[in-house]
């Protein structure tokens, strides 16, 4: 077990090390850099060119560019933005509080709502719910975010406009984004949002979830089937339990089992929909930072944002992967 | 058991194993997808989609870039009409760009995106994976590639791609391809490390086939089904993707794309909801209706389903 660990663990330094190369190599590759892609060439002094690339340290060949940002960023120095001139760990720090809400949020949402309608479609098999939420499910997917997220606004959103719908006050919901000092609460444990604060989340956090809240729920819906099958459920009843004991105690305990497995894969997932509900909602979060960051060939940023991102995706899939060989000898044996 | 429910029952068991005679494996897979309602009312949607793309000058009077300011002009009021009309069906843009014509040029760009990068990664992630899955050493190293690209974001992909090449529709389709082929790759080389363990390719090496032979000819037409379901889910994900980069404005610019024309009929989704809401309904209903005939083409090639009515 030992070794294993550490082959893996070897192997995600490898990964990790080997990805934030590739996306150094690519931004190398992109012609001119950032103040070159935000003023006209007509522009652009000479001078201030070179004073920009000598502050940033892109005049230096690219060798010693890429050993800088290694020393760099194993000392946890994630330098300045070229853009804002803002401390990158700083601003990552913010899109990560912004990020982690809406992810934890995401997450119940999809837990809530695709269990329940999991259960409820395998124990009520082939009725109207089932078919309904089976069809739903597969829908859902081609409903793209920014599709799902704009409509969420246009009919909840409070806004401006000649046509608004009149909704009555608990069922409207504001569209700024929550991480901008709108509402007027605080937050409790990091995630709980206090005061009204609440309204401003339940839009992105609904529409982050949706698309794999879809599949989820088809997932919980055929494990709890397989479980529903078996031997030690019919012992159950023959021994006259109750129906409801045994689909909650014994059937969903079980049917729990991989569907929890596949749950840290969807957690990791939820950052690249985080994309597109940060940008429809106005959220600076991790995803719509790098987005702008790109555009804007803001180096530093982009792969301060990525690199630690690229950093814990990779200890997740570390623990899963430990987790089953744990659990499973044949596959550290392999 | 009463007899009527007896000959019911012996029918629908004597049918399939009649079937499985008579059919051949493509007409019986063909026979079971047409079964399945939503599947071909998929495929029709498509065919008519794929049409108006190619016919699309033919079928419309406007062009998507020229916009029509003066022809939408009220001369009584002196405001412009950007809604539906007789003159433009599904009415203009902010700009006056008809948007019924925009859609169909449009549709030319999802599907030449979604179709191109579909087959191309497929062709190319099945030359990776079966290199992967056969020569171990080689193909732990380009599965490790493989997870340190898929362990970046997309964006980066498509900024230097767009950067270097312009935003052009070619710059998507290589950033796409650049980060498309890993799961493909990965999918089939499990599927040949799987093979590599059987019987018969152990007959075929034993009865001197050359590695390329048994790859191409033992190998990939076996594991080659899940790939052919994937590509029709795959040409979805792809539309949906190019349109992602349409609506974060870092993808196609210089021809009409869904997911730009979503980005600007955001602005205006209350006052010119139709701005919004056709192309966002193009793009849903065409992903959707890729995703259905993957269900279908699914169900139709399972084997496990075969000549069952």
């Amino acid at each position: 077990m030992g070794t294993y660990i550490l082959r893996r663990l070897l192997l995600t330094i490898v990964i990790v090390w080997g990805a934030l190369s590739l996306l150094f190599l690519l931004f190398q590759g992109i012609p001119g850099n950032s103040i070159e892609s935000r003023y006209n060439d007509r522009y652009l002094q000479p001078t201030i060119k070179k004073n920009f690339e000598r502050e940033y340290g892109l005049d230096k060949p690219v060798v010693v560019q890429y050993a800088k940002y290694w020393v760099r960023f194993v000392q946890g120095d994630l330098g300045r933005s070229q853009v804002d001139d803002q401390p990158v760990a700083k601003s990552l720090r913010k899109a990560a509080k912004t990020s982690s809400r809406l992810a934890f949020w995401g997450i119940m949402v999809q837990l809530t709502v695709g269990l329940s309608t999991g259960v409820i479609a395998a124990v009520k098999r082939y009725s109207w719910f089932d078919v309904l939420s089976g069809f739903l499910s597969v829908a859902i997917i081609g409903v793209p975010v920014f599709v799902s997220g704009i409509l969420f606004q246009w009919l909840f959103g409070v806004l401006p406009g000649p046509n608004h719908w009149n909704w009555p006050q608990w069922a409207r919901f504001p569209t700024q984004a929550f991480d901008k000092d709108n509402g007027d609460g605080t937050w409790f444990l990091h995630f709980f949002p206090t005061g009204h604060t609440w309204k401003y989340l339940i839009g992105p956090a609904i529409i982050i979830a949706a698309v794999q809240t879809g599949a989820f729920s088809r997932l919980t819906r055929t494990s709890m089937l397989e479980v529903l099958r078996a031997d030690y459920l019919r012992t159950a009843a023959a021994k006259g339990l109750t129906r409801r004991r045994i689909i909650f105690k014994h059937a969903f305990r079980n049917a729990l089992v991989p569907v929890i497995t596949s749950l840290g894969s969807d957690i990791i997932s939820m950052f690249g929909v985080a994309v597109l509900t940060e940008t429809v909602f106005n959220l600076n979060g991790i995803g719509s930072r790098v987005a702008k960051a790109a555009a804007a060939q803001d180096t530093p940023v982009v792969m301060g944002f990525v690199g630690p991102v690229v950093v814990v995706t990779a200890m997740v899939f570390l623990l899963i992967d430990v987790g089953y060989a744990w659990l499973d000898p044949r596959v550290r044996l392999s | 058991m009463s007899a009527a429910a007896f000959a019911t029952h012996s029918d629908s068991l004597a049918d399939p194993l009649l079937d499985r005679d008579l059919e051949s494996p493509w007409r019986d897979t063909a026979r079971r997808f047409l079964r399945n309602k939503l599947a071909v009312a998929s495929l029709v949607f498509l065919v008519l989609v794929t049409l108006g793309a190619i016919f699309a000058p033919l079928l419309t009077r406007w062009d998507p870039k020229t916009s029509d300011f003066n022809g939408i002009l009220d001369p009584k009021t002196g405001v412009q009409n950007y809604g539906l009309s007789a003159r433009h069906w599904l009415g203009t843009d902010r700009i006056g760009r008809d948007i019924y014509s925009r859609l169909l040029y449009g549709a030319r760009v999802s599907l030449s995106v979604g179709w191109s990068v579909a087959i191309i990664s497929t062709i190319v992630s099945i030359i990776i994976g079966a290199i992967a899955g056969w020569y171990l050493k080689v193909g732990g190293a380009i599965m490790r590639f493989a997870d340190m690209v898929s362990s970046l974001p997309y964006i980066v992909f498509v900024v230097f791609m767009t950067e270097r090449l312009g935003k052009t529709m070619i710059a998507v389709i290589l950033a796409l391809l650049m980060f498309g082929w890993t799961g493909g790759a990965r999918l089939f080389r499990a599927g040949v490390l799987q093979a590599k363990g059987q019987d018969y390719v152990e007959a075929a090496r034993a009865s001197g086939c050359s590695t390329r032979r048994i790859l191409a000819r033992h190998i990939l037409p076996n594991a080659i089904q899940p790939m052919i379901v994937g590509i029709s889910f795959s040409i979805g994900a792809l539309i949906l993707t190019e349109a992602v980069f349409g609506f974060l404005g870092i993808g196609i610019v210089d021809k009409p794309a869904w997911g730009q024309m979503v980005a600007e009929g955001r602005d205006e989704i209350f006052e010119n909801g139709h701005m919004f809401l056709f192309p966002a309904m193009a793009l849903v209903f065409t992903v959707l209706a890729f995703a259905f005939i993957g269900e279908g083409l699914r169900d139709a090639l399972d084997p496990k389903l075969r000549g069952v009515t």
